[in-house]
């Protein structure tokens, strides 16, 4: 039991008619990277929120830190940390002096406020910027700033809701090996995004939609169960026309685009293979490549959520 | 060993280097009192002097030529010009080139020598209320006396010249002998300014936050609303202290204006007063959308009561029934005359009491309201 970081029990919030989170239920392991995998609007963040203390649940309740959200809510504010979607340091204040804020607003002592700042500074990579303003740095040196603040107070569990939306790749590549850094160190982090590499990365993930967990596990068992079939990826050299002569083909399950590639999911790959190279021909179109792949965690999620809200979706 | 400090000390300290960092904060608190002074100490003035005069002297005798020198030599009137029939009077009062018209009558100055009573008529424009009821005060102390001198010069040889006089009047004003009303009006910019700076400044701080993003990780962090409230309360006391400074210097020093009372008695009434204030702009700020409704709210709520309803351009006493109750509960009512009697009297507690206590409770209220108007929660 103690095992358990966070645990939510059919947590729902409604905002008026509206429901953004569905009783929904999960257990966060001790020590884990836990990651919230969805389109936007799916209620990642709202669920982030209301396991924050942030918003109060409509029904159900949640367990983190070992106490109950709602009703020791300023024990769990004191034991987690939390870095917002919205980009939230102070612009107009240097890096040492937003990491001194949050040290002041979580009761760090004197004596132990300057060690843990140069240990914050050190981790984030920050070197030679602790006078720099925060509005003259890069998003991805903010980025690692804001997640310096958030655990400015050693946290058992942070709380990290699309925390390197809007950055390059190698920033959040960065980025992630301070999360690897963080959680070696004995901290649980829970973590939204939309990035497949980045849950990819995640020990263990939930795949949202609609204010529902749609699906979880490891990425490797989500890979493994939820895919039923082969995917067939397919380049032509007119992507999006190709894509709806594909669709209409007999044993085709779902059908998305990949940049230039169309992924399939099919049960009978070689039936398929040759109706999709005949039809394509007769529409003019000449096939590159058309193979088997290995299915990514983005095909499970196109499985699951379906091509139609896929596409509708920010997922790049 | 170490405690850690309280936690509204790390928003104080935040509060004062954002300050620091702003160009238009920094502009607002120290520019503003100045430009303010500036433009009320000379360009207010309500001293009310050389007031237009239009005379119709019908009857042309040393009497009536006596009572227009002592209009005109009073120095509160000067001659516009004479007219020659009373509806000449009309047309200058009608234009405005005169403020008041004297008629003297025919046969004026025969019945004085008469003693008999006789009439003249006066009239007033009273368009301008303020200078409309000065010119009737004038008027009035110009005719008593002038009065009393027939009197006098009439009874003269008939009783003993000791007992001519038997009531000897000699007014004297109090607190501001030369009626000088810089003196007035700058104590009275004190509780003005103080007012309008600490309010607007406070009004859009927690909407910026707001706004930024930066409140949600301090929702989510265990500092409570109150010690959030509390040091930005703190902050903007500090700053609206500078203000108080800095009216203080400029207006004793460049303008002269004396000052009686204890600054330490000023300071313990003022820290009160920004309780008011302060809590009023942050009760705004904490209940409006965006940084700019809540700007222009608290002008427009500081601006109405803080310039028209405290007392400071206008005399509570002059003012409807309705109106009068309503400055009961404007904090800047009391202030006012706490730092008008500091300044000009030098007066204490002792005297000032019946304004403290009313206007403690009133910073109490709002105080207590604004760390109760925010709520650590989203949406």
């Amino acid at each position: 039991m103690d095992e358990c970081a966070v645990e939510s029990i059919d947590l729902t919030k409604k905002f008026g008619e509206f429901t953004a989170v569905d009783a929904i239920s999960f257990k966060v392991r001790k020590g884990e990277i836990f990651g919230m995998l969805g389109p936007n609007g799916s209620g990642k963040s709202t669920t982030i929120r209301m396991l924050c203390g942030l918003m109060d649940a409509t029904s159900g309740s949640a367990m983190v830190a070992g106490v109950d959200v709602a009703k020791c809510t300023d024990y769990v504010k004191a034991h987690i940390g939390y870095m917002s979607q919205k980009f939230s340091l102070y612009m107009d204040l240097t890096t040492e002096e937003n990491l001194r804020f949050y040290a002041g607003v979580y009761s760090i002592p004197r004596v132990v406020r300057d060690v843990r700042i140069a240990e914050i500074i050190d981790m984030t990579g920050l070197h030679g910027f602790e006078k720099t303003l925060t509005k003259d740095m890069s998003t991805g040196y903010r980025q690692r700033l804001a997640l310096g603040s958030a655990i400015i107070h050693e946290p058992e569990i942070i709380f990290l809701d699309e925390p390197t939306s809007g950055s390059d790749p190698l920033s959040r590549r960065r980025f992630w090996d301070l999360i690897y850094d963080v959680t070696s160190r004995g901290a649980t982090v829970i973590v939204t995004t939309h990035y497949m590499d980045e849950a990819e990365r995640c020990d263990s993930l939930i795949l949202m939609s609609g204010g529902k967990i749609i699906a979880n596990g490891t990425p490797t068992q989500l890979k493994r169960e939820k895919i039923k079939g082969t995917i067939l990826s397919i380049d032509t050299n007119r992507p999006t026309e190709s894509l709806e002569v594909v669709s209409a083909l007999p044993g085709v399950k779902d059908v998305a685009l990949y940049g230039r590639s169309i992924h399939v999911l099919t049960t009978e790959p070689d039936q398929l293979t040759r109706s999709a190279e005949k039809a394509l021909a007769e529409k003019g179109m000449s096939i590159q490549k058309i193979a088997p792949v290995q299915p990514t965690l983005e095909d499970v999620f196109v499985t699951l959520i379906g091509g139609q809200e896929y596409r509708r979706g920010p997922i790049e | 060993m170490s405690r850690p400090r309280p936690r509204s000390y790390a928003i104080f300290r935040k509060e004062l280097i954002q300050v620091r960092r702003d160009p238009r904060t920094l502009a607002l608190t120290l520019f503003m009192p100045v430009m303010m002074l500036l433009l009320y100490g000379y360009g207010v003035s309500t001293d009310i002097r050389d007031i237009p005069m239009v005379i119709l002297d019908q009857d042309n005798s040393p009497q009536s030529r006596e009572l227009i020198r002592s209009f005109i030599g009073s120095g509160f009137f000067v001659l516009d010009r004479f007219a020659d029939s009373p509806k000449g009077i009309d047309t200058e009062l009608d234009t405005g080139r005169a403020r008041v018209g004297l008629f003297i009558p025919p046969r004026f100055g025969r019945y004085l020598s008469a003693a008999r009573s006789s009439e003249i008529y006066v009239g007033i424009d009273g368009s301008e209320p303020n200078t409309a009821n000065a010119s009737i005060s004038y008027v009035n102390a110009i005719i008593t006396g002038f009065s009393s001198n027939i009197v006098a010069r009439s009874l003269q040889g008939r009783i003993p010249l000791a007992q001519l006089q038997p009531l000897d009047v000699q007014s004297r004003v109090w607190y501001n002998p030369d009626l000088k009303s810089v003196n007035f009006i700058v104590p009275g910019l004190v509780a003005t300014i103080l007012m309008m700076t600490s309010a607007l400044l406070t009004s859009a701080t927690i909407a910026r936050e707001r706004e930024l993003g930066t409140m949600e990780p301090l929702i989510a962090s265990p500092i409570k609303s109150s010690e959030l409230m509390l040091g930005k309360l703190g902050a903007y006391t500090l700053i609206s202290f500078a203000d108080i400074a800095l009216v203080l210097l400029v207006g004793t020093l460049w303008f002269k204006v004396p000052f009686r009372g204890s600054v330490s008695f000023l300071v313990v009434m003022a820290t009160i007063f920004l309780m008011s204030s302060l809590g009023l702009g942050l009760f705004i700020s904490a209940r409006s959308a965006s940084q700019q409704s809540a700007t222009l709210l608290a002008f427009l709520i500081t601006m109405i009561p803080g310039l028209l309803l405290s007392g400071f351009i206008f005399p509570i006493s002059s003012m409807p029934r309705p109106i009068q109750l309503l400055t009961f509960v404007i904090p800047a009512r009391y202030f006012l005359v706490i730092v008008r009697s500091i300044f000009l009297k030098g007066v204490g507690l002792a005297a000032l009491w019946p304004q403290a206590i009313p206007m403690t409770i009133l910073g109490l209220i709002f105080f207590g309201l604004s760390i109760r108007s925010f709520k650590k929660q989203m949406g």
